[in-house]
């Protein structure tokens, strides 16, 4: 997506960006390894698995990884592969719910306060003072045991968890911006405020969000998948990486696959986007652009 | 340990006349202690009215918690008898300020199954946990410190790149899936089955404890192990490059010394103020290590209340962990301040 965004506009800033991005090891590496969690849950959207991740198959239970299973079956005979790529999508499409809802919400807040100061932003920063003093998962089971299980209700409750964060992420350069001379030029030559906000001072703040949306991505899979293996995210029979790692327990000592697989999608969905957002942190970062 | 900080942190400000000296705390940090303590008060409150709506959202209420199914067949007399009994049909302010009040006054609510007070419970719980807490936190300093050195000796080398990969792997494995694979091996190669006896204070049974702790704690200590590791390397990598730190080296001292009195002294700012960040996030952020160990800690107890809909428990718990991570936070504060001359000012 961004590659094609790159080529397409060809501005020499975001190109360069980019090639900041794919110059750095962990910008890459964490590329690809996204690039293949969004390929594995674009794959089940579409329905291109080898098997039904819900259909079973009780002859063949417990199998280990085959040719014709690739990463073997659980107890009830369904594909683990299958499965996996299910539960990637499963844990994904909350991630981008919650994320989407956080960053909306919280970068427009964040500029906000940072922008008109006064009463807003004393609102909006205690409100965020408030969320704060929660331990991030104990505030996501209240909110979701108060709104029910389910895969929306886990993205609401993430969602609120980090509205917060993108507030303060936002909040802190628009304070710097607010008097910058270019900025003050701008209201002394009568801009109006949402003109000095999208054309100004948004573009700025964009960068850090960004790098923001990588990151909480990445908790927002693992918050996502701890929730479900507390059997309070996304619910059976639809696959979710959490639940399967719940459910290997009383399996994983003789049949090891029913645990290392779903494990292992958690990790390279979490690895690749930590990656990514340190290369991005990196490459976005307007003061590193000589290096 | 803090003296050796100080005087480090002393060498890059000479321009700074006041160096906190022992004993009791100075002037502008009782101000800020004041202030400071006000602000977790205000907090706090936030955080008891945001508990209190967030349970309140819950669909059913405690009737059909209590009754289940039956609750369908109560008449409607009955039905405000119990709303009455249970105090929900009031309105929401007077259930609030009447809830608020009781805490205040030490009384947190009763469970309804089993008639215990919360706050018994909590007294039992809250022990589990700091215990779990603070072992994690040791294990985890002292490992995330030590990585984190190891890395920044060489930056970009291969103990570097090295140290990175496993804090960053530690960073992205999830407690609950190390948790599983743990109980998973241990149980099948020693037929050791955490979750079988009851807690065991140290106190009571200092080989049992262990037992029960070694494992959540060491599960929990990877999980502060990596941000802590992490820390450290951009701090010493940072510091490193300082002239008071050419300075120290100029003036004869060995490397030895400067790297532990001078940069390490300097980086355990930074480091501080996130070993108590992640100190706080494990007194409720537990939960699921609790679980999985079936450790009767104060996260275990939200989420067993949760389970039953017991919501007096978890309004009530939620609210004392909030505080206890407010008050976490304050105390970082407060030792950043103590160790770091350069904040006094703010």
């Amino acid at each position: 997506m961004s590659a094609a965004a790159a080529t397409l506009v060809a501005a020499p800033r975001r190109s360069s960006w980019f090639r900041r991005l794919l110059q750095s090891p962990s910008g890459r590496i964490g590329l690809v390894l996204t690039g293949l969690v969004v390929l594995a849950a674009l794959a089940a959207v579409a329905h291109l698995w080898p098997y039904d991740p819900v259909a079973q198959h009780p002859l063949d239970a417990l199998q280990g990884p085959s040719g014709k299973y690739w990463l073997g079956t659980d107890q009830f005979g369904r594909d683990v592969f299958s499965r996996c790529m299910e539960g990637t999508k499963s844990s994904l499409r909350v991630a981008l719910v919650a994320v989407a809802l956080a960053s909306s919400v919280g970068t427009i807040a964040g500029i906000a306060a940072g922008f008109f100061g006064g009463v807003l932003d004393a609102v909006v920063m205690r409100l965020a003072d408030i969320l704060f003093a929660f331990p991030a998962i104990l505030l996501a089971l209240a909110i979701v045991s108060a709104l029910g299980s389910g895969w929306f209700n886990t993205a609401i409750a993430i969602a609120i968890v980090y509205v917060p964060i993108f507030a303060r992420v936002a909040r802190g350069p628009v304070l710097a911006l607010r008097d910058v001379d270019y900025v003050r030029a701008g209201r002394v030559l009568g801009f109006s405020s949402p003109r000095l906000l999208f054309r100004h001072i948004l573009p700025n703040v964009a960068a850090v969000v960004i790098v923001q949306v990588t990151l909480s991505l990445s908790w927002a899979i693992l918050t996502e998948s701890s929730l479900s293996f507390l059997g309070l995210g996304t619910q059976p029979p639809e696959a979710s990486l959490g639940l399967m790692v719940s459910d290997s327990r009383a399996l994983a000592a003789s049949y090891w696959w029913t645990l290392v697989a779903p494990a292992v999608a958690i990790t390279i969905a979490i690895v690749g986007l930590n990656l990514l957002g340190d290369g991005l942190r990196d490459a976005l970062d307007p003061t590193r652009a000589g290096d | 340990m803090t003296e050796p900080i100080i005087e480090a942190s002393a060498h890059h400000l000479v321009d700074d006349d006041v160096v906190i000296a022992g004993g009791r705390l100075p002037r502008f940090l009782r101000h800020w202690l004041v202030a400071r303590l006000g602000w977790s008060i205000v907090t706090l409150l936030g955080v008891s009215i945001l508990v209190f709506l967030v349970l309140r959202v819950v669909p059913g209420n405690q009737i059909d918690a209590a009754f289940g199914t039956e609750a369908g067949t109560l008449t409607p007399a009955q039905h405000a008898a119990l709303a009455h009994y249970y105090g929900i049909d009031r309105s929401l302010w007077s259930q609030y300020f009447s809830w608020i009040g009781s805490v205040l006054t030490g009384n947190l609510g009763l469970a309804l199954n089993t008639h215990l007070s919360v706050a018994s419970m909590t007294g039992s719980a809250l022990p589990v946990t700091v215990e779990l807490a603070v072992l994690a936190t040791i294990f985890g300093t002292v490992t995330g410190v030590a990585l984190g050195l190891l890395a920044s000796s060489r930056p970009n080398g291969v103990r570097d790149t090295v140290g990175q990969s496993i804090g960053l792997l530690a960073l992205s494995v999830p407690g609950f899936v190390l948790g599983t694979a743990i109980v998973t091996i241990v149980a099948a190669k020693f037929n050791y089955f955490p979750n079988g006896g009851e807690y065991r204070a140290p106190w009571q049974n200092l080989s049992e404890n262990a037992q029960q702790m070694l494992f959540p704690a060491l599960v929990l200590g990877i999980a502060v192990a990596a941000p802590v590791m992490r820390t450290t390397r951009s701090a010493m990598i940072e510091i490193a490059s300082r002239d008071f730190v050419r300075t120290a080296y100029g003036k004869g001292l060995s490397p030895a010394r400067v790297l532990l009195r001078h940069e390490l002294g300097n980086a355990s700012i930074p480091i501080v103020t996130m070993v108590g960040i992640q100190f706080g996030y494990l007194l409720g952020g537990a939960v699921i290590v609790e679980q999985i160990f079936a450790l009767p800690g104060i996260g275990r107890q939200v989420y067993q209340a949760i389970e039953d809909r017991e919501y007096a428990v978890v309004q009530s718990t939620v609210l004392v962990i909030a505080a206890a991570f407010v008050l976490v936070n304050l105390l970082t504060d407060l030792v950043y301040r103590r160790i770091d001359p350069r904040v006094r000012e703010q």
